[in-house]
């Protein structure tokens, strides 16, 4: 089969077992980064133990919900980010609900946690005596602040995280006008660099466990992790005092614009001279483009009328003729399309990009896949989030032996 | 805080000099990345320890060494921007014309002892020059490939071209980002950073992949898909509550106050002892995530009769009067330094922070403690502090040994030394146009 062709991989004759068959990541994290992170590795093939205090993850009780009023098992944000796993009550506040968790972190390949250092010493889950106790465990903490450092402890929300760490600056910074008030970006993009950033890390301290035979700890700090994805622009105003305002975005300007067309907006990029032509061959090659002899005119040069008649021709036009026009003449460009839209573009549905995954209480609903095909290797069965609790009698009595489901109930622990 | 500057053994001797293995120690990787997006997964491969060597021409120069889409061109010389020193630390550069037979045979014997290979052309582009996978594959079955498009390699957009703010259009995430009375916003180079850490992601599992089963592969990594895997929330709101999410900018659904807020200053005077010029404005963010965080703010700030006020009593009741409380609580911050204001509301309980951009990052106390930047000193220009990764491993921990390669630096390096070939070899590659 060739590795370009539009077949989908599953159909590949010698599938490889799933990317991470065989390994067990226990999780004790709430709200998008963490349980992102461990998503990420579920959805992979790991088998994942989520564990959640009596009442649930924080995420279980956040807006919106799939009905009106909220429902433990129907949170948006908690169905998105913990696919693929199974789910364990553990109540912390009992020292053998305490016992329970540190023999299960024993058993597991992954530890990944949010906790902060001042909750993870309280919960005898200390980082430093982990590594100690258990050699082979990659210890994998994403915290606001970090594992180090002074701000640990920090109060924090995903606002003020994507502002402590220059992300929202740098949104606001990118429309050029530095006078507006910083913003954060939407869907909370600012948190999910949180959990990419450990689940990267993860799958560098797997591959130094295969070769050098011991585990780690692996410290995100995520507002670290946000203010990497802004390097080079913090870096320029840092080292050169820069950079200069963006150029005016009128009429998709040469270095990427905003335009208006007759049913929404569009991204339109062309910083090199043959994009910037195709964009001028998409307008038909229009008088003003050129100069006395007939040879194109530097984006640059040209003065507002360019950027007006550019908007105008796009204000005539869909989102989907301007995109096709600039597209078919290596323009780049792309429509500013909602998510729904995204969810129904034909390029989406070839890749299948999203797998419908049923749910016992939600309705079925379509989910993101990882955005990477790895060729030659069987996708894991991916599920819908657990419910609450729905794996602890089988956890506790296949990781746990010394303690029954009967037992671990009697003592209150689950 | 750690300098590093070539030494006697010039660029490729920094490149040895790390002091601890890391994850990927050990391992080539051909890198035909440029821009920005490509390069900085790259980048992430080579902080882990890999051998990255970037594959360049002058006859078709990585245009992110003389222009960027925020700044416009850039004056400097080649060797020279910012922008490409950035997302190419840790890196070989060898110049390769790949129209050449020379070149090609210089990537094929690369493949033969590389473990992967990873690319952002548009689909086509390397298997026209006859360097696709199946090519890579032939000389090396166990290589392992990362290919990441604008839009991935297969279906019918598999052709078009983008850049990092068509990336967030495509994902949806333009549309969602913005404030809800104003249009969507134009996202800039951070989503290119996400393209790359996804990309990087892709190539970490296939090596592990590797480990476990011997077996390479190719990796189809989609752009824009890299940015609505980021936003996956989004797309069960759609089918879960049957419509799209609505831009919130920097607000929340349920709290209230949960904004940003002009101050008089980023720092107070006083903080300004080093030399450094702060901001002349400041804002900060403020989230009262209850009545217990919405006391202590009122109690901090002197706003105490707000808690009296019956519009404000409840967390319903000051989101829905949020509007009207926003300019009250300005009045209070516009008088106010923001990062000595955040740091007493956090001592009182309330999540707060300055928000921050630049040399207020690097000043940052929690940056410093946590080992803060590290200097590197590019071979034409001055000492630059650029970010660690963004994340620590305790036993193989990252380490930047050198600024990014000047144009070539290392042709003769990886000729020569890796590839062991003489110099008439390469004198006739030469002649021949394959370096240039």
């Amino acid at each position: 089969m060739s590795t370009r062709s539009a077949e989908p991989l599953d159909a590949d004759e010698e599938l490889g077992p799933p990317l991470l068959d065989g390994l067990l990541v226990v999780e004790l994290a709430e709200e998008i980064a963490g349980p992102f992170a461990s998503r990420l590795l579920a959805d992979a093939g790991a088998k994942t133990i989520k564990i959640e205090p009596p009442h649930g993850d924080v995420s279980r009780r956040m807006a919106p919900f799939a009905e009106p009023a909220p429902h433990r098992e129907t949170s948006t944000s908690w169905l998105a980010y913990n696919t693929s796993k199974r789910s364990v009550i553990l109540d912390l506040d009992t020292g053998s609900g305490r016992r329970l968790l540190q023999q299960l972190v024993g058993s597991a390949d992954v530890f990944v946690t949010d906790r902060t250092p001042a909750d993870l010493v309280e919960l005898d889950l200390n980082p430093d005596e982990l590594r100690d106790r258990y050699p082979q465990l990659i210890i994998a903490a994403v915290t606001p602040f970090g594992l180090v450092g002074g701000a640990a402890e920090w109060p924090s929300t995903a606002l003020t995280r994507a502002h402590a760490s220059g992300s929202a600056a740098g949104v606001r910074r990118n429309l050029g006008a530095d006078t507006g008030a910083p913003l954060m970006a939407g869907a909370k993009v600012h948190e999910a660099d949180g959990g990419m950033a450990l689940a990267l890390a993860v799958w560098s301290a797997l591959i130094a466990r295969e070769r050098f035979g011991h585990g780690q700890i692996v410290d995100v700090a995520s507002t670290e992790a946000m203010m990497n994805m802004d390097r080079v622009d913090i870096s320029i105003a840092h080292n050169d005092g820069g950079p200069p305002a963006r150029p005016p975005t009128k009429g998709g300007s040469a270095f990427g614009g905003r335009l208006e067309c007759a049913d929404g907006h569009l991204i339109a990029v062309t910083p090199q001279s043959h994009q910037w032509a195709g964009l001028i061959k998409s307008m038909g090659d229009p008088e003003w483009a050129f100069d006395a002899d007939g040879s194109l005119i530097d984006r640059l040069q040209l003065g507002e009328e360019a950027g007006d008649a550019i908007e105008q021709w796009a204000g005539a036009r869909t989102r989907d003729e301007v995109f096709r026009a600039l597209q078919e003449n290596s323009a780049p460009a792309g429509p500013v399309l909602r998510p729904s839209e995204v969810m129904n573009s034909e390029q989406m549905q070839v890749r299948e990009f999203f797998d419908r995954l049923e749910h016992p209480v939600a309705d079925s609903a379509r989910y993101p896949q990882f955005a990477a095909r790895w060729n030659g290797v069987q996708r894991a069965a991916r599920t819908a989030a657990p419910l609450l609790g729905s794996s602890t009698a089988e956890v506790t009595t296949q990781y746990l032996s010394p303690w029954s489901p009967a037992q671990a109930r009697r003592a209150g622990v689950i | 805080m750690t300098t590093t500057t070539n030494g006697s053994n010039g660029h490729h001797g920094l490149l040895q000099a790390a002091n601890r293995p890391g994850p990927l120690s050990g391992k080539r990787i051909i890198d035909f990345t440029w821009a920005w997006a490509g390069p900085y997964g790259a980048m992430q491969l080579a902080l882990l320890g890999a051998e990255l060597i970037k594959i360049e021409s002058a006859t078709r120069i990585d245009h992110s060494r003389q222009r960027s889409l925020a700044m416009g061109s850039f004056t400097g010389g080649v060797n020279q921007a910012p922008m490409f020193n950035e997302v190419n630390l840790n890196k070989y550069s060898i110049q390769l014309n790949l129209k050449t037979e020379g070149a090609k045979q210089v990537i094929r014997d690369l493949a033969r002892t590389a473990d992967g290979a990873i690319d952002n052309f548009r689909p086509g582009i390397l298997e026209k020059l006859g360097l696709g996978y199946d090519d890579l594959r032939e000389v090396n079955p166990e290589i392992v490939m990362v290919s990441a498009s604008a839009l991935g390699a297969t279906g019918p957009e598999r052709n078009y071209t983008g850049y990092a703010p068509t990336f967030a259009a495509l994902s949806g995430l333009s549309y969602l980002s913005g404030e809800p009375q104003e249009p969507p916003v134009m996202m800039g180079g951070s989503i290119d950073l996400r393209a790359g850490t996804t990309a990087a992601m892709a190539m970490l599992a296939g090596f592990h992949y590797h480990a476990r089963t011997g077996r390479g592969q190719f990796i189809d990594a989609s752009s824009s898909e890299a940015i609505g895997m980021h936003i996956a929330e989004e797309f069960l709101h759609v089918d879960l509550l049957g419509r799209d999410g609505d831009r919130i900018g920097n607000g929340h659904r349920a709290y209230a106050p949960h904004d940003v807020f002009r101050c008089a200053s980023m720092r107070a005077p006083e903080a300004y002892t080093d030399g450094h010029k702060g901001a002349r404005s400041g804002w900060i963010a403020i989230a009262c995530r209850s009545d217990e965080d919405w006391n202590s703010l009122c109690e901090h700030s002197g706003l105490d009769h707000l808690r009296e006020d019956p519009r404000f009593q409840t967390g319903l009741k000051r989101w829905k009067h949020r509007a009207e409380l926003k300019p009250m609580i300005e009045a209070w911050t516009s008088e106010q330094s923001a990062v000595e204001t955040a740091e007493a509301l956090r001592a009182a309980g309330v999540p707060a922070a300055a928000s921050v951009w630049g040399s207020d990052i690097h000043h940052s106390e929690n940056f410093r403690q946590r080992g803060g930047a590290v200097s590197v000193r590019p071979p034409e220009t001055r000492l630059r502090q650029v970010l660690p990764p963004p994340w620590k491993l305790s036993e193989t921990p990252a380490e930047i040994v050198s600024p990014a390669p000047r144009l070539g630096e290392d042709t003769d390096y990886v000729l020569g030394r890796m590839l062991g070939y003489d110099r008439d070899r390469i004198d006739a590659l030469a002649r021949e146009g394959a370096l240039e």
